[in-house]
């Protein structure tokens, strides 16, 4: 019988050396035939050197642990994967909860032991042990337990036009928008900038509990308004808590203020 | 007669113009309902409307009391010229009076001021009172008010008026110092906000993550056994990094060499990490050594700059901290050459977040001298600008 292999994928050389060490300890038979130090290496060498084991970083630059995983599943040469990780409860407990092998950073002697004993069990069962072969569902579904993992397309930075350099504004930042003739203005607390996406399609990529379309021309953060005014001609007016404008609303809209 | 007359002319008194910030209508002085809307010359004009008519019907309700008049239509329609006329008369003559000699008279005390308030409204009801007359065709009326018995009684109604006029000037006086105090009060409530929301806000970002700290001693445990130069090196940095990080919630000003110390622990600590994949310069003139910071300004920056900047790219990169003065502000600009904000890219947790705390603090600490700028680095990464007020500490 061949000795086991293993791979070793950590952006943080220290730690990729340091489990290294560790695994030689405990399983001394196992050889460790690659480091990687991102995730675009870490697939790459899977397929080259076709380890039995694979101990994947989640957070690794180029592909997540996550990625890679997903990457192998379904593949008969896959090997079996145990995830390493930094401590975060969140991420404990989705681990545990899909019953996937995981390792904290930096592990225990003690606890790695367990792993390997568990590893071993299942290789002389003969049977992959299926947590440690995580199918892609079971993958995605990690990625949303552990946040971060899933692109929205809910707008998050607009890239606007302020003289003539182009800033980026986090959405959280911006007041209001008001659609001008070919432009729409976004107005932060101290600056005014342009940007050329259209109203509706801004509309779109915004989130409604968080922007309220006022008007035809106008979108304002629900957060900075401080509350609405009449004037003089009946029409209602939005006061904003850190700008002095004050935002007219149109009739079709004015259901947004009626308990304010 | 005469204390009809005094108590008409009490009709109008706008002492200033509507483009005096301190306009004010003694409606609003009596009847506080009647500040809610914002002065103008209209709305003036109707107030002394309003004014003249609640007078008119005082007036009336008084003699209808007293005694009934013969004709009762007549002595009411009689009554309703005379307090209109002598009303927007005074309102005239205020406006007119307050256009010309309005700063004059707001700088004015004592006597001077007595004599501008007594002048308008005896001119007024003279004025006011023989237009009255003569649109109700009253010949006789005239020559009753321009005899010594007509002038004396409009005399002893000035001298009433005069006091009625104090009397809303203190008023008007008690009111704005009422209103100041409020102000202040408010203004120290706001101020007491304004220091318990900072607080909070440099509470959060001088917050560790534990990620970060599990990486960090991951690291040097690590590296104990084959490079314990190294794993030394990377607790030192450490302990000096939490040092200053748990120190800045104690302090309310740190100068800028402290501030970029403890940057430099944590970019020096990342760096054993990291490897080559990290290398950074910082840069300042000796002159900004003791530039006055917010604690924790920065640091957030540049952890957002290794976290979702440089940690994320497969090369890594550089990350530059660079302080300048210009003109009043200092400037501190940090960038880095990381995967930069990719559209359609994964959310950054915390990415928005953390700027938009510090757009708050920058808020909270100088209104609107700071500015916060995020542009596009080319080819790729991010670069942060801080303009801030330039004091040293």
């Amino acid at each position: 019988m061949t000795a086991p292999t293993a791979l070793i994928a950590d952006d943080e050389t220290a730690l990729a050396d340091y489990l290294k060490a560790q695994l030689a300890d405990v399983w001394p038979e196992l050889r460790v035939v690659g480091m990687a130090h991102n995730g675009v290496d870490a697939l790459r060498l899977i397929d080259e050197l076709a380890p039995d084991y694979a101990f994947l970083d989640i957070r690794m630059p180029g592909l997540s642990g996550l990625d890679v995983a997903g990457k192998l599943a379904g593949s008969d040469a896959a090997p079996q994967i145990v995830f390493i990780t930094a401590y975060d409860q969140y991420a404990v407990d989705a681990f545990e909860r899909e019953a996937v092998d995981y390792l904290l950073k930096p592990a225990s002697l003690d606890r790695l032991r367990q792993t390997v004993t568990r590893l071993q069990r299942a290789a002389s069962e003969m049977a992959a042990a299926p947590a440690a072969r995580p199918d892609a569902e079971l993958l995605s579904k990690l990625a949303g337990l552990l946040g971060g993992g899933v692109p929205s397309n809910r707008l998050e930075w607009i890239r606007a036009a302020h003289g003539n350099e182009t800033r980026l504004i986090a959405v959280d930042e911006v007041i209001y928008f008001e659609a001008r003739d070919k432009y729409v203005s976004v107005f932060t607390a101290d600056a005014e900038s342009l940007i050329r996406t259209p109203l509706k399609e801004l509309l779109d990529g915004l989130d409604p509990a968080k922007f309220w379309q006022i008007h035809r021309g106008t979108i304002v953060a629900a957060r900075h308004i401080a509350g609405t005014v009449r004037d003089f001609r009946g029409r209602t007016l939005v006061k904003l808590k850190t700008r002095p404008d004050q935002l007219v609303v149109s009739r079709a809209y004015l259901h947004l203020f009626r308990q304010m | 007669m005469a204390t009809m007359t005094s108590t008409r002319t009490r009709a109008t008194l706008t002492t200033a113009t509507a483009s005096d910030p301190n306009n004010w209508h003694p409606l609003e002085i009596i009847f506080p309902v009647f500040r809610r809307w914002p002065s103008t010359r209209a709305r003036d004009l109707l107030y002394t409307l309003i004014w003249n008519m609640l007078l008119w019907a005082a007036i009336s309700a008084v003699v209808l009391m007293t005694g009934s008049p013969k004709d009762l239509g007549r002595f009411l329609w009689v009554n309703f010229v005379i307090t209109q006329s002598v009303g927007f008369t005074i309102h005239l003559l205020f406006e007119v009076g307050n256009y010309l000699l309005g700063k004059q008279v707001a700088q004015s005390r004592g006597a001077v001021r007595a004599l501008y308030f007594i002048a308008i409204p005896v001119t007024g009801v003279f004025v006011g009172y023989t237009l009255a007359f003569v649109m109700l065709d009253l010949k006789g009326a005239i020559t009753w008010l321009y005899s010594s018995r007509g002038a004396r009684s409009v005399a002893i109604a000035s001298l009433i008026i005069s006091a009625i006029l104090a009397t809303i000037t203190t008023m008007r006086a008690k009111q704005s110092a009422a209103e100041a105090a409020l102000a202040q009060e408010r203004q120290r409530t706001i101020d007491a906000e304004r220091r318990a929301l900072e607080a909070q806000l440099r509470m959060l970002q001088a917050q560790i993550e534990p990620h970060f700290l599990y990486n960090t001693l991951g690291n040097a445990v690590g590296l104990i056994d084959p490079a314990p130069d190294k794993a030394r090196i990377l607790l030192e940095r450490l302990i000096d990094y939490l040092r200053s990080t748990l120190s800045a919630s104690r302090e309310d000003t740190a100068p800028l060499e402290r501030e970029l110390a403890s940057v430099r622990a944590y970019l020096e600590l990342m760096q054993v990490r990291m490897g080559d994949r990290l290398r950074f310069s910082l840069d300042y003139p000796e002159a900004l050594t003791h530039a006055c910071l917010p604690p924790m300004l920065l640091q957030p920056v540049v952890e957002n700059a290794i976290q979702h900047g440089l940690e994320p790219k497969i090369d890594g990169g550089t990350i530059r901290i660079e302080a300048t003065q210009q003109d009043a502000m200092l400037r501190i600009q940090i960038t880095d050459t990381g995967i930069g904000f990719q559209p359609g890219a994964r959310p950054r947790p915390g990415g928005g977040i953390g700027l938009a705390n510090l757009r708050e603090r920058l808020a909270t600490l100088y209104g609107t001298d700071a500015r916060l700028t995020i542009t596009d680095h080319s080819p790729s990464g991010v670069c942060v600008t801080l303009h801030l007020p330039l004091t040293y500490c």
